[in-house]
């Protein structure tokens, strides 16, 4: 079993007061919390600190912690005996069973999912870790029961094109069912309702995991993802639509055939069209509950990507016989 | 075997009740995050009328165990969960951006 040395992972000395102790985790804390930190191993790295702390902050704990320092320091192997600490190794089955059933009493938790080191467990045994869990739970209500079924969360990908009406959708997801079990899969069709935005959820009620007993089960909780369109950006409830144009087509004016979600439509570009402008075709873009957004075309002049001798005559023509200063702005500035 | 299911104003908000029992909190500390802000109800003037979003599950969760973690005070965390929107919603809003500027060429 590797020692582990909780002071080094908070970066305090083993001389370190109770308050010392506290900034050193608060700070580190902030940094490396999985519901603020987006570094990859954010979530080890904290269950590790809280470790330390959890040891530390405790004066019980960490006089026996720095009684297997000092024993180590004297040449012991340093590895805790696991019969002194007795008792709680005993109860070690069944506190992670008892983990399992809280965490099927709500959605998983990144930074309660305990797995303290088997340093951790050797030292202070399932009861130390079970204190920490009952702490951490002072929020709970009383009321909820763990034997409750889990609630299972399901990412769902819709493209833009189905949130414009109600879309029957055949739904499968695995629901768990117990420690060292195949979950069971389930596939219910469900009818989502027009105008779902991304990250918008649906709750469906009792068709989570089942409960002990005549518990109630969990929910199913859909969570809609909206996959990115190969050509329309959103902006709240409107749609943007990139529309690229020839030069000509912006000076002279034009009838393009444009895309929407819902088909294809003709657009008139007038005359003298600056790239970078914008127009909006009412009633377009998304569905929402109360009320539909617009289309929004935005302008965007192109070249050819090659020009032939005819062309480039062409373009030296209008080089010369039009008088154009696409920088005159810059004289106002000088 | 498939499942038939017919969805009604319930499948996309909680009651304040349902939101104790799925976020495993206490009522009273459902109290304290409405009271700072964490939790916002979309409709209902008193407790027992509230209604929240069911975004509200993973929200309320998400500041309980900032509160205990970090050994937070609810006056702070009311301001850290602000901030942490507004994070979310400036990246969320950086990721548009970039599709929309990567549509004109554009690249890191």
């Amino acid at each position: 079993m590797e020692f582990i040395d909780y002071y080094g992972v908070l970066g305090v000395e083993p001389t370190a007061d109770d308050k010392v102790i506290k900034t050193a985790y608060r700070k580190l804390g902030r940094k490396y919390h999985p519901d603020v930190s987006k570094l990859p191993d954010a979530a080890e790295q904290f269950k590790r600190l809280a470790e330390a702390y959890e040891v530390l902050h405790s004066a019980e704990k960490r006089a026996e912690y720095d009684a297997i320092c000092a024993a180590r320091r004297r040449g012991f192997s340093g590895r805790p005996d696991l019969q002194s600490h007795n008792g709680h190794n005993q109860n070690s089955h069944a506190y992670r069973q008892n983990v399992y059933q809280q965490n099927a009493a709500g959605p998983s938790d990144p930074a309660t999912d305990q797995d303290f080191t088997a340093f951790f467990e050797a030292i202070f045994g399932a009861s130390g870790a079970r204190q920490r869990q009952q702490h951490r739970e002072s929020f709970a209500n009383d009321d909820v029961h763990p034997l409750n079924g889990a609630d299972v969360e399901v990412e769902w990908p819709m493209m833009l094109e189905d949130t414009l009406q109600d879309k029957t959708q055949q739904i499968e997801f695995a629901i768990p069912v117990a420690m060292g079990q195949a979950p069971h899969t389930t596939t219910l069709k469900v009818t989502i309702p027009a105008g779902m935005r991304d990250g918008e959820r649906i709750r469906l009620k009792g068709q989570g995991a089942a409960a002990t007993r005549d518990h109630p089960r969990g929910d199913v909780y859909l969570i809609i993802r909206l996959l990115p369109h190969p050509l329309f950006d959103i902006d709240a409830n409107n749609l943007l639509l990139t529309l690229p144009l020839a030069p000509w087509e912006a000076v002279l004016g034009a009838k393009i055939t444009i895309p929407t979600l819902s088909g294809k439509i003709q657009l008139q570009i007038p005359a003298n069209s600056q790239a970078g402008q914008r127009l909006r075709v009412r009633g377009k873009g998304l569905v929402r509950k109360t009320s539909i957004g617009d289309l929004i075309v935005s302008l965007s002049i192109v070249l050819p990507a090659s020009v032939n001798e005819s062309s480039h005559a062409l373009w030296q023509q209008l080089a010369e016989h039009v008088n154009f200063d696409p920088r005159h702005e810059w004289e106002r500035l000088r | 075997m498939t499942t038939y299911l017919e969805l009604n104003a319930t499948h996309l908000q909680l009651s304040a009740e349902e939101l104790c029992q799925s976020a495993n909190i206490s009522p009273q500390t459902l109290l304290t995050l409405v009271e700072y802000d964490i939790a916002v109800p979309i409709a209902g003037s008193q407790p027992i009328q509230w209604v929240f979003q069911l975004s509200a599950v993973t929200r309320v969760q998400k500041a309980t165990r900032l509160a205990h973690d970090l050994v937070m005070e609810w006056a702070d965390l009311s301001l850290v969960m602000q901030l942490l929107d507004e994070i979310e919603q400036l990246r969320s809003e950086n990721i548009q951006l970039k599709q929309r500027l990567a549509r004109y060429g554009w690249s890191e």
